[in-house]
């Protein structure tokens, strides 16, 4: 089961020469991404932070949940079409998909555990030898196949049937109403230079302008590089299925779109200062809308695994 | 790197087998091989003991008399002092007549650390990986030592 790149797309950056896709490895993945014995309490799963019908983040939660009730210091991010992706994570700490598990399995407010621990968990479950031997040919779980298997499953959600992709195929059930062809114009005019088509972002980490909250005092992409350019900076997140993702920002900030496009023209940090009348903010909202992938969002190949 | 000189010094020695070569690492500090539960006395003055040394061999290669060079077939080595095994590296037959200089890495290098899931002594199971920031852990020297306290002190570098 190849990935399918979408008309138009660019090349996906995952090199996938070195983890071929096939359905078993994607079922294999899968299989650990929905199962809570990967923690140390077996309470917290991948998906207890990434549900399918929110775009894979945690809905309604500002910082996400884990562990005893742990609070992190973060908003949690979703998962979507994450082969274009160069790093991960807010601030690029991650610098490859493969290795991205390794932090929320670890953490302590996360999921808790220690890697080998995990793989001996799984090296004595029954289920996963079945599972490890149709995914690599061998039932020995290593924190390598692990790390590849996850990197099967993440891979394969992808968004690209949202209304607005209709409208740019010419498909069925892509026609856009005239507010939603302005608010494309406004975007291309406003928001395209970091949240460009079709992924919606640029890759890059930007600042956006938001201030600083003084209690998590979150330098952003500066943790990393230590570089005083990039204080503020975070990951460009994609705006697909943006309508269920909610909150907004790497720390939760914003719980409707609306107060987002608000602070986009009152911050004056931008280098084009963003300006929008009301009736323009609802059209560009209108247009938001039309990134709602159901395909997607109700695809059952990536739900929880029933069996 | 933050560790004084002269304090810690790997010393590499290959001798033939039929087929291939082995490079032996013995590790010494202060001129006495490193041994667990043993004291040590630094340059400086300090006692020392260490409870877990370990770190990545990468990259070797092997130059030889007409200037070719002979690359391993296995990118990277993890090395655990305590664990006799890993000090002795088998690596592929060369002409050890014509060997003129074994160059190697002490850690491992910017091409590996973003090649994604990688397997055997590469393998995040090994515990010299960083979670939260990507990279291996190239160098781990944990032990103790009784001023000012008897803690364990971790010195993990990545260089
Ligand atoms: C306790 C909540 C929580 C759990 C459990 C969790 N995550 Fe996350 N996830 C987050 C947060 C928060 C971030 C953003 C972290 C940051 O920027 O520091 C994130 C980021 C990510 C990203 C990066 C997305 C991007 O665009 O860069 C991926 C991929 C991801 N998680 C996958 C997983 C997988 C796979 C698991 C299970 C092994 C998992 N997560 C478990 C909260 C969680
Ligand atoms: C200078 C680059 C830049 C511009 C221009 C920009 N954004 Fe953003 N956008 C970002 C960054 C960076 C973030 C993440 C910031 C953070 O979390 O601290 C972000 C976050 C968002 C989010 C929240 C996404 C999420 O999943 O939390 C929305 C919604 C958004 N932008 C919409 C827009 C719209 C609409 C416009 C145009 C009016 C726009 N952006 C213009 C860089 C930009």
């Amino acid at each position: 089961m190849p990935l399918v790149i979408p008309k138009g797309w660019p090349k996906p950056v995952y090199d996938f020469s070195k983890n071929p896709l096939t359905k078993e490895g994607f079922e294999l993945g899968r299989q650990l991404f929905y199962d809570p014995i990967l923690s140390r309490d077996s309470t917290i799963s991948c998906a207890s932070c990434h549900l399918q019908a929110t775009g894979f983040t945690h809905v309604d939660h500002d910082l996400s949940h884990g562990i005893d009730d742990k609070v992190g210091t973060r908003n949690s991010m979703t998962i979507m079409n994450l082969a274009w992706s160069k790093n991960f994570m807010w601030d690029g700490a991650v610098n490859h998909l493969d290795m991205q598990p390794l932090a929320p399995l670890s953490s302590s407010v996360e999921m808790d555990e220690k890697l080998a621990r995990v793989i001996q968990k799984l090296n004595n479950a029954k289920k996963y030898k079945a599972l490890f031997f149709s995914a690599f040919n061998d039932s020995l779980a290593t924190g390598q196949k692990m790390l590849l298997a996850f990197s099967q499953f993440t891979l394969h959600l992808n968004s690209s049937n949202s209304k607005y992709d209709k409208y740019i195929r010419e498909e069925a059930g892509g026609t856009f109403t005239d507010q939603e062809k302005n608010g494309l114009q406004l975007f291309r005019k406003h928001c395209a230079s970091c949240h460009p088509e079709p992924l919606f972002t640029n890759q890059n980490f930007e600042k956006n302008g938001l201030p600083i909250d003084p209690t998590l005092n979150d330098l952003g992409r500066f943790t990393i590089t230590r570089m005083p350019v990039d204080s503020f900076k975070f990951k460009v997140p994609t705006l697909r299925n943006i309508q269920f993702t909610f909150p907004y920002m790497h720390d939760g900030r914003f719980k409707k779109l609306r107060e987002v496009l608000n602070h986009y023209t009152e911050t004056d940090e931008l280098k084009a200062q963003i300006v929008l009348s009301s009736n323009e903010k609802a059209d560009l909202i209108a247009f938001l809308l039309t990134l709602t992938d159901n395909d997607f969002l109700f695809d059952k190949r990536f739900g929880f695994p029933k069996d | 790197m933050s560790i004084k000189p002269g304090i810690l010094l790997f010393i590499l020695s290959y001798f033939a087998y039929p087929a291939t070569a082995q490079l032996s690492i013995l590790p010494i500090f202060d001129g006495r091989p490193i041994a667990e539960n043993t004291w040590y006395v630094s340059t400086k003055g300090d006692s020392v003991q260490f409870d877990n040394i370990r770190f990545y061999l990468s990259n070797i290669q092997f130059e030889m008399d007409d200037n070719t060079w002979i690359k391993d077939t296995v990118s990277a080595h993890l090395i655990d002092v305590f664990e006799p095994a890993s000090l002795h590296i088998i690596t592929q037959k060369i002409d050890l007549k014509r060997l003129k200089t074994i160059h190697f890495n002490l850690g491992i290098d910017s091409l590996i650390n973003v090649s994604g899931a990688l397997g055997g002594d590469l393998d995040p199971q090994k515990g010299m990986y960083w979670a939260w920031q990507s990279g291996y852990i190239n160098l781990k020297i944990e032990g103790r030592s009784p001023l000012p306290l008897r803690i364990f002190y971790p010195h993990h570098l990545c260089f």
